[in-house]
């Protein structure tokens, strides 16, 4: 009992001293680790806005804001000449092929990337450390719009296309999606262009589901009938009825119109009692960050909720009339577009299926 | 025993990494360029070095049946120790060497030594054994390393070699090449050592 | 799952602990010459290192996250490490002696398998959660596993060809463990 008594003494003696003497160390090489890794950041971040003469975090209860939704982004800085913002700098985190990928990006006011750095990386040396080794990587960010997300190609040539480097998929793709996800957050806290998630109809119903909310089943209606429609409407392609349990509450109707860039399908809810339920504009080319409006403005398809379907809708830069709804500014032809969808929908619905 | 004969030892006789073949992760792992290889090295001598100091100059109180925890206690503090100057005044070092930095701690060669060495010979004799192994050990990893560099990267010490059209063998750098060229390495040396033992006989 | 699913192919394949992260190799040539010492070296040092990867993992989330102590890390892994491994002997000295006698001098080692301390600090590393932890340990010992069964398969044969005298027993050992290695890496991208 003595022996062991000893011994667990002896092993606690060397434990305590050995405690105490990398206590002292770490208290003497932590702060200096801190600040050269602070050092690095604010390095980086000037590094990339080479007009900045001056480079501060944001606010903190913004930044806890936006890193308890977005899982990528560690911090945010501003970066400001003569006092102004030009433009805002984050650093993510993303997983790569040998571990986690540190990256600063930049991004100027007016949506484009000013450019990336990869800090800190364990991908392979000699493949995957081309991500930092070939400049061509990262200077095929330089410039890119922030409308879309970026995409990684073999001979990047697109407005959102960044340079994938062959024999370093993975980690190019590490990279990207810690820039993507800096984007995210950029388009979402910092512009008035938040990024518009894919929205899915949990029900199972699709675009139909979503216009109708209430509807429990879309049956589609009596096909000689969708014939008659189609001959005397050119912009219907499909009806369905929206039912609650057995009764009929309306419509939903599948409308293709010309915009500025080609087609435009949207879908229309039509509910019996006259007004429109919701539309969706489920298919588009129209331009990039202008047209595009028409989905990622939340405010347009908003304004068609709820809209007397009697004589038709009209555009209005500012719809306050019940016929009235959105015309976005920049998007004049995207919006018709849709319109004339819409109408045309209605026309149907008024002439062929209200009572 | 002699000054000399303890660090020839060390270094040919019984290299750690030729003869008796320990601490062969980290030579594998890390001998990726030729810098890369001394830092570790440099690392190695130094925790070994203190460690073998220490467990001899304590080897008076250190009970025989707790020996081995006592020398883990020893050497994972000095690794520690080293862990932290390297984050803190050789950043690139640090990051370039990663995990094994705190592997040092299980490199059979430091407490092979406490064992075999520090824990039943003098102070100054110790110190001498740490530093004679951990030359040998850094000598194999250069050595390595270099070689691995040259062929891998077209480099060596960061000096490029060679002109910007040749393709080095990307292989050498990565894990298959360490193994094979460790593999010749070593067979070469074994040759040499048994040729110059040969003729002193 | 997916994701658990994804660590262990990682672990056993692509990054084989072995063929592409350098650890486990003192272990790995010693034992590797017989197939049914490798099988108990194997046995051992899956569940030393998903035992001590488990404590590890708590100890580091209850105590040095929390006192901010992360620097004890490696001397606090070291030592449950070593005290798993003192365990592990002793279980397997009392429940069968030929596998003691078998494994010889090299239980003891396991302490110093860099694999055991690797795959701990590795996982605190990588942020994995409880469940990610274990798949990680036990993918990385079935992968040390692995590499030690064909190895011991690979050596039986190699005993009996014809090698030049400098390259005999660890030399042709290492090259042959380079080939295994390039083939391994065919794996790199299957995930």
């Amino acid at each position: 009992m003595n022996q062991t008594v000893k011994f667990v003494v002896v092993l606690l003696v060397f434990g305590a001293v050995s405690g105490g003497v990398l206590a002292f160390s770490n208290n003497m090489t932590a702060p200096i680790i801190a600040e050269r890794a602070y050092e690095e950041g604010i390095k980086a971040y000037k590094d990339l806005f080479t007009d900045a003469d001056e480079v501060l975090p944001i606010d903190e209860e913004k930044l806890a804001e936006i890193k308890s939704e977005n899982t990528f982004v560690q911090e945010v800085f501003e970066a400001r000449k003569d006092g102004e913002i030009i433009g805002y700098a984050f650093k993510a985190k993303s997983s790569g092929y040998g571990g986690d990928i540190i990256t600063v990006a930049a991004f100027n006011l007016d949506g484009t990337v000013q450019g990336i750095k990869v800090l800190q990386n364990s991908e392979t040396p000699g493949l995957g450390t081309k991500i930092v080794d070939e400049p061509s990587y990262a200077s095929s960010f330089v410039g890119k719009s922030l409308t879309d997300e970026l995409v990684l190609s073999p001979s990047p040539s697109g407005d959102n296309e960044v340079q994938l480097i062959s024999g370093a998929t993975i980690s190019s793709n590490g990279v990207l999606v810690g820039v993507n996800g800096a984007r995210k957050a950029y388009l979402n806290y910092f512009t008035d262009t938040p990024v518009v998630e894919e929205e899915e109809d949990d029900r199972g119903f699709g675009p139909n589901g979503l216009v109708f909310k209430e509807a429990d089943e879309f049956v589609a209606i009596d096909a000689a009938k969708l014939e008659e429609i189609k001959a005397n409407n050119r912009f219907v392609q499909e009806i369905y009825e929206a039912k609650q349990g057995e009764e009929t509450k309306g419509y939903s109707c599948w409308t293709v119109s010309g915009g500025y860039g080609g087609e435009i399908k949207t879908v229309t809810g039509i509910s019996l009692d006259g007004t429109i339920t919701e539309i969706r504009v489920i298919e588009n080319v129209e331009t990039p960050g202008l047209g595009t409006k028409i989905v990622n403005d939340p405010a347009f398809q908003e304004s068609f909720v709820g809209k007397k379907v009697a004589n038709g809708l009209v555009l209005s830069p500012s719809p306050v009339e019940d016929n009235e709804v959105l015309l976005l500014s920049g998007a004049t032809v995207s919006s018709e577009g849709v319109l004339y969808g819409v109408n045309g929908a209605i026309d149907a619905y008024l002439n062929y299926l209200s009572e | 025993m002699k000054t000399s004969n303890i660090l020839k030892n060390g270094l040919i006789n019984e290299n750690a990494i030729f003869v008796q073949l320990i601490g062969m992760c980290s030579v594998l792992a890390v001998s990726t360029t030729a810098i890369n290889s001394i830092a570790m090295g440099i690392s190695v001598i130094a925790v070994l070095t203190c460690s073998n100091i220490f467990i001899s100059l304590l080897r008076k109180v250190i009970p025989d049946e707790i020996r081995i925890p006592v020398f883990v206690i020893i050497i994972a503090t000095f690794v520690t120790i080293v862990d932290m100057f390297l984050n803190a005044y050789a950043p690139d070092i640090y990051s370039a060497l990663g995990i094994f930095i705190p592997l040092i701690v299980v490199n059979c060669l430091i407490l092979a030594r406490a064992e075999a060495f520090a824990y039943t010979n003098g102070v100054v004799a110790s110190a001498i054994d740490g530093i004679g192994m951990g030359l040998g050990y850094t000598f194999a990893i250069t050595i390595l390393g270099i070689v691995r560099e040259i062929l891998g990267s077209g480099s060596v010490f960061g000096i490029s070699l060679f002109p910007e059209s040749f393709q080095p063998a990307g292989i050498f750098v990565a894990a298959p090449g360490a193994f094979i060229l460790l593999g010749i390495l070593i067979g070469i040396f074994r040759t040499i050592l048994k040729k110059t033992q040969a003729a002193t006989n | 799952m997916g994701n658990i699913f994804i660590i262990l192919v990682s672990t056993i394949f692509i990054n084989n602990y072995v063929f592409a992260r350098f650890l486990g190799i003192c272990p790995f040539l010693g034992v590797s010459s017989k197939m049914d010492t490798a099988t108990g070296m194997g046995v051992a040092v899956t569940f030393v290192t998903t035992l001590a990867s488990v404590v590890t993992f708590i100890i580091q989330k209850y105590i040095l996250d929390i006192f901010e102590i992360q620097y004890l890390q490696t001397i606090v892994f070291i030592l449950v490490i070593a005290s798993l491994v003192q365990f592990v002997e002793m279980a397997i000295k009392k429940m069968s002696p030929t596998l003691y006698n078998a494994l010889g001098v090299y239980l003891p080692l396991i302490t110093t398998n860099c694999i055991v301390l690797g795959v701990a600090i590795l996982n605190i590393q990588e942020g994995y959660n409880l469940i990610e932890t274990i798949a990680s340990s036990v993918g990385a010992s079935l992968g040390f596993f692995l590499a030690l069964v064909l190895m011991a398969g690979l050596r039986e044969k190699l005993e009996l060809a014809d090698i030049p005298e400098a390259l005999k027993g660890f030399p042709i050992t290492l090259i042959a463990t380079g080939l295994m290695s390039i083939a391994f890496a065919g794996f790199a991208g299957l995930v």
